[in-house]
């Protein structure tokens, strides 16, 4: 009786799992299909009514291998192929808006997966994000993703673990059409498509059939070319430096840019170690930086000794992880080392070209 | 690995089974080592399973030195290796980033520094279990010394008694006793396995941990992450939540080690006797954690004199001991405070005759009270978490504010785990070889769930121990 009932209940779990997760692959393929279509010299418009973060997914899966691949938040977005002066298709821009350590784990482990592992990752690191005390959840759609790297990872430890790699990927799989998250998942899903509404992600797949343009028709809006990195819209580029300063003293203040009630997160410490340790494990070579703030905000920051006290507990254990691994830091809080002036910002914490060029090219020589 | 995880309850257990089921003798004895090895590979960093076959290697040869020498001189020489070793890899894989840290905050008070270098050093990672095995090889030892016990001179059993899996990680904290002639029974007749009550208790566990003490774990931590400014019921809330979520993640892993043993014919020890049943502290301890308890009862407590000498000396035997099994539980000053704590309950009630005569249900309301006041000094993370956290309890930041729905499903939480400590009977004493149809649904039901749940669950407390 024991025993019947818990592999009956196991036995419907699976099922709707295994059903969901069949649709899901055949979505992705569309999505993978359209992705191609995004070819060098073009621009995705309108992509704020997609899904960043499956966008990116979906590129990564479908670009040719890069040599330099860049992963980070918003403030690394707008570097460019064209600003690393390197060929077309060996530069790929992975940074999202709000990117966190973990999503950095979901699209590094895509191009694991395919075996198309870059020469040099890019990785910019934002002070918040190891605040324990701020809030940050977009990743949360991909945590079984997550976790399978994070688990993946600690079982590597084990003697032979990591030439089972391929194999432990499939056991990972497995283990989701018994995970109750995505069980969760997979009952909202269906329930959507059985009331006749479109999937989950399907914006992504419509974007990209819809939304194509050459990159010289974008005119002043906002868009993503196809080596991932963004175009500014004009509005947001052509702002007056004052306007700029008094938004950074603004963002200095505010709660995403003050790190008053920073509390170190240990938790995502540990994924960046894991993640950081798996891409020198690989031979890859890693370069990571904090990057500036407006002058103006970094001139409010570091007044305060708690600011202060943050950022130097990121850059202290940055400092420590690349001398474990071999890897190359820079903490570029402060823009005067690189230096960057106010001109060169768009707001706080985000600079413009010729500062992010600056920065670039002071990591990678 | 955990216990609960799929990687042990679909591919390392059902392998270990089939294959010890068809074994017999030293073949058999050799799996469950292997087995056991491989399961601890797996439990952190492969190189956690060094210290512990050191400790196996060392301990095995020198009982058996001890046993065949007659000289008291070379046999306390013999007993001061092993307690040297076995202690010198606890203090220094356990306790010596505490000492390095308490010396780099006392140097700081002096205007010096501790070279960097030096600290690095120190900062090594915790093998897990190892204060479990480390103690069942110094009472082996121990007991060989005092003529009680023969040595072992069949080494893959003594492996066996050390590393044997279902008790490696955490506990029961095994004798030699208790485990070394049931290896050398099964050895001789095979497995005969306990399935049933085996199974059922592994479910029972399962679900203690994953749907209850991971559940309060969830609703706990986001209140106890940041500076502590609770209002009083928050911070009450969340003081019995944790009393709770500890009770059943340790007790959860005791009923998961013991089913576990069942499943290979072998019978572990009780460890868990429903502690906040308890009338007294004394009897607290004779329900918490009792193999611990009864570990530092006969090799520490009686060692240092015990109950025949003088009071004082005798509170001090106790509160020696307490603290010393406070520290047993984390390279951390605030558990020897814990243990402190429990010391000087113990003493006050030796103290207190009035204490017989309260009625049963304020000695275990008392017992309760004391006990749970004492998880603060285990759950903070320093002294001054702790502080504040007493303050909060005693209402400095407001005794109640607008509750959330996560409060409130901590609450019922809460209330929930009290009736079932409180009412249920304990698991050990559960006709598991009988149930009925629907206790049996209803516990396939919560195996199911935890199965769903656990995929990504979070590690047991005592791992850290």
């Amino acid at each position: 009786m024991f025993g019947a009932t818990v592999a009956l209940l196991l036995a419907v779990v699976v099922a709707v799992n295994s059903l969901a997760a069949w649709d899901r692959l055949t979505h992705e393929r569309r999505v993978r299909a359209a992705a191609v279509q995004l070819q060098p010299g073009q621009a995705l418009l309108g992509y704020r009514d997609s899904d960043e973060r499956r966008f990116q997914q979906a590129r990564l899966e479908v670009v040719p291998r890069p040599r330099v691949v860049a992963f980070g938040s918003s403030r690394i977005m707008s570097a460019s192929t064209a600003m690393l002066g390197v060929g077309s298709g060996e530069f790929y821009n992975a940074g999202l808006s709000g990117g966190t350590v973990e999503d950095f784990i979901v699209l590094w482990s895509v191009l694991e997966r395919r075996g198309a592992l870059p020469d040099t990752v890019v990785l910019a690191i934002d002070n918040w994000e190891f605040n324990r005390m701020h809030p940050q959840l977009r990743w949360l759609e991909w945590a079984d993703e997550v976790s399978r790297f994070v688990d993946a990872g600690a079982a590597s430890r084990a003697p032979f673990a990591r030439a089972l790699g391929p194999a432990m990927y499939r056991w990972y799989q497995l283990k989701e059409l018994l995970s109750y998250s995505v069980f969760k998942a997979s009952l909202s899903e269906l329930r959507r498509l059985s009331r006749g509404r479109p999937r989950r992600g399907a914006e992504i797949f419509e974007s990209l059939r819809r939304d194509l343009v050459p990159e010289s028709d974008v005119a002043g809006r906002r868009a993503l070319r196809a080596d991932g990195s963004i175009m500014y819209e004009r509005a947001y580029v052509d702002q007056t430096a004052e306007q700029v300063r008094s938004e950074a003293v603004r963002y200095a203040a505010s709660f995403r840019g003050n790190l008053g009630d920073f509390q170190w997160d240990a938790e995502r410490a540990t994924r960046l170690e894991l993640l950081w340790s798996d891409m020198r494990a690989r031979g890859v070579r890693v370069v990571a930086y904090l990057p500036p703030y407006h002058p103006a905000a970094w001139a409010v920051l570091s007044r305060d000794p708690r600011n202060a006290a943050a950022v130097r507990a990121t850059a202290t254990f940055m400092t420590r992880l690349a001398d474990r691994t071999g890897a190359r830091f820079a903490n570029f809080t402060d823009p005067a080392s690189i230096p960057c002036v106010e001109e060169e910002f768009l707001d706080g914490s985000h600079s413009r070209d010729s500062c992010v060029e600056r920065s670039l090219r002071r990591l990678l020589d | 690995m955990l216990f609960s995880s799929l990687e042990f309850l679909v591919l390392f257990m059902p392998l270990v089974l089939v294959v010890a089921l068809r074994l017999r003798g030293q073949p058999l004895l050799r799996w469950i080592a292997l087995a056991s090895v491989v399961f601890y590979a797996f439990a952190g960093h492969w190189w956690f399973i060094v210290p512990m076959l050191a400790t196996t290697m060392v301990d095995y040869w020198v009982a058996i030195y001890i046993e065949q020498e007659r000289r008291p001189g070379p046999r306390a020489w013999l007993l001061a290796l092993s307690l040297a070793g076995n202690l010198g890899m606890l203090a220094y894989f356990k306790y010596s980033g505490l000492f390095v840290r308490t010396a780099e905050q006392g140097l700081a008070l002096l205007g010096l520094d501790v070279p960097t270098a030096t600290v690095r050093w120190f900062e090594v990672v915790l093998p897990a279990g190892i204060s479990f095995y480390t103690f069942q090889t110094l009472s082996y030892i121990i007991d060989v010394w005092r003529g009680h016990t023969p040595a072992v001179r069949n080494f893959v059993q003594f492996a066996g008694f050390v590393s044997f899996f279902p008790h490696l990680v955490a506990g029961p904290l095994t004798r030699h006793h208790q485990l070394v002639p049931q290896l050398g029974r099964i050895a001789e007749t095979g497995i005969d396995p306990r399935w049933r009550a085996g199974i059922m208790l592994f479910s029972i566990g399962l679900a203690k941990k994953v749907l209850i003490a991971d559940r309060l774990g969830n609703l706990i931590d986001p209140l106890l992450g940041g500076p502590l400014e609770l209002d009083a019921a928050r911070a009450w809330l969340a003081l019995l939540g944790y009393a709770f979520q500890i009770y059943f993640d340790f007790s959860g892993y005791s009923d998961m080690a013991i089913g576990l043993g069942r499943l290979f014919g072998i019978e572990l020890p009780q460890n868990f006797n429903s502690p906040y049943k308890a009338v007294s502290p004394s009897d607290f301890w004779r329900r918490w954690h009792m193999t611990l308890s009864f570990w530092l009862r006969d090799y520490l407590y009686i060692t240092l004199g015990g109950n025949r000498c003088s009071p004082a000396r005798r509170r001090f035997n106790l509160m020696a001991t307490m603290v010393l099994g406070g520290l047993w539980h984390g390279a951390n000053w605030t558990f020897a405070a814990w243990g402190t704590w429990h010391g000087a309950l113990l003493v006050l009630h030796q103290s207190l005759p009035s204490w017989e005569r309260l009625s049963g249900v304020w000695q275990r309301n008392l017992t309760f009270l004391l006990v749970t006041l004492g998880w603060v000094f285990f759950r903070a993370e320093s002294f001054t978490q702790g502080g504040q956290w007493f303050a909060c309890l005693a209402g400095a930041h407001g005794v109640t504010a607008p509750w959330t729905t996560e409060t409130l499903a901590l609450a019922a939480l809460v209330v929930g785990c009290l009736a079932i400590v409180r009412a249920c009977p304990n698991s050990l004493e559960l006709p598991l070889d009988r149930l009925g149809a629907v206790p049996q649904i209803g516990l396939a039901a919560a195996t199911a769930t935890s199965v769903l749940l656990m995929n990504y669950g979070s590690k047991f407390l005592y791992f850290q121990f």
